[in-house]
């Protein structure tokens, strides 16, 4: 099918523009096949205007039109209000979540480095220096290096 | 009352005078284009609302008289789309609509059963059409819309809406042929 065929149906459609409507219009009464193909278009226009308004229109246009009303007379708020706050709080227990974790793990670092497990030996009959509450006696280096 | 309480209740009726308007001149139109393209009273029903309920909350923001009758029909169009790919596209429509009960022929005088068969067998081919196709037609019978129209709505040239038509209505005739033999 030749590209300027879809005049035809521009034609039928009255889509085609002076001059060249008089130019399709010469082809149509010239031109067999251009005949043929302009009844054919033109007899699918017309059956199609044939399929009138659906009878429901009426009814559906009342019916949507009522339950339209009645989704209005719902806040408009108050139809995005739950899932406003489902994806607030979400979002709160991801923050809560992730800032949780990083404060456990730094939490974890930071015990380890500052209480340390130390283990000395003393000499044998090494008896540790209490005061009269039990508690160790705090000894200078000066007292340590001599011992 | 508070002045504010007071505006913001007429602001709402203001705005809903404004839906209702938009409401009655283009729901017509829109719920003509959907049972053309789904052949179901549903359907059409189901879709025209739920376009009519984006209008309503983002109407705003949207543009006035031809840009909104766009985007309503655009809105109409990918809804009616979304309902053909779920349910499986034209096969089972067609397969639906020759379920669905025959038309109540029992008192209509021989001319009119002829008339409800024809359009009947219009309606059924015009389901067999490829959506693209079926689109651009019904825009083009059923809404009237200038190639030109059609081409803005649907993000395609006004040339490629003319071989649209053409092809829509070439495969018509060939399915209408079919079913007359």
């Amino acid at each position: 099918m030749k590209t300027d065929h879809f005049l035809i149906s521009a034609h039928v459609d009255h889509e085609v523009e002076p001059p060249w409507d008089q130019v399709v219009e010469q082809k149509i009464a010239t031109d067999p096949q251009w005949k043929e193909e302009w009844e054919r278009q033109k007899f699918i226009h017309e059956k199609l205007a044939q399929l009138a308004d659906p009878e429901s229109l009426e009814k559906a246009r009342e019916t949507v039109r009522l339950r339209l009303e009645a989704l209005r007379s719902t806040p408009r708020a108050s139809r995005h209000f739950d899932l406003n706050w489902v994806g607030l709080a979400a979002a709160a227990a991801v923050f809560g979540l992730v800032v949780g974790g990083f404060g456990f793990w730094l939490g974890r670092q930071t015990t380890g480095a500052s209480v340390a497990e130390v283990h000395v030996q003393l000499p044998s009959g090494y008896t540790v220096p209490l005061n009269g509450n039990s508690q160790l006696i705090k000894m200078t280096s000066f007292e340590g290096g001599n011992r | 009352m508070p002045p504010f309480l007071l505006f913001s209740i007429v602001t709402e009726f203001s705005a809903y005078d404004d839906f209702s308007k938009v409401y009655e001149t283009w729901f017509p139109l829109l719920y003509r284009i959907v049972y053309r393209m789904t052949a179901r009273e549903d359907i059409s029903e189901e879709v025209v609302q739920e376009a009519f309920i984006k209008y309503y909350e983002r109407r705003d923001v949207l543009p006035k008289d031809e840009g909104l009758k766009f985007w309503l029909i655009r809105v109409v169009r990918n809804l009616a789309l979304n309902y053909e790919k779920r349910k499986g596209r034209e096969r089972r429509a067609v397969e639906r609509h020759y379920h669905e009960p025959k038309l109540d022929l029992g008192h209509e005088g021989e001319r009119s059963v002829e008339r409800k068969e024809t359009i009947q067998e219009v309606q059924h081919a015009l389901l067999q059409l490829p959506y693209n196709l079926r689109i651009v037609l019904i825009l083009k019978e059923y809404a009237g819309f200038a190639y030109a129209e059609i081409g803005k709505m649907l993000g395609i040239t006004e040339g490629n809406v003319k071989v649209r038509v053409f092809r829509a209505r070439n495969q018509l005739a060939q399915l209408l042929g079919e079913e007359r033999s």
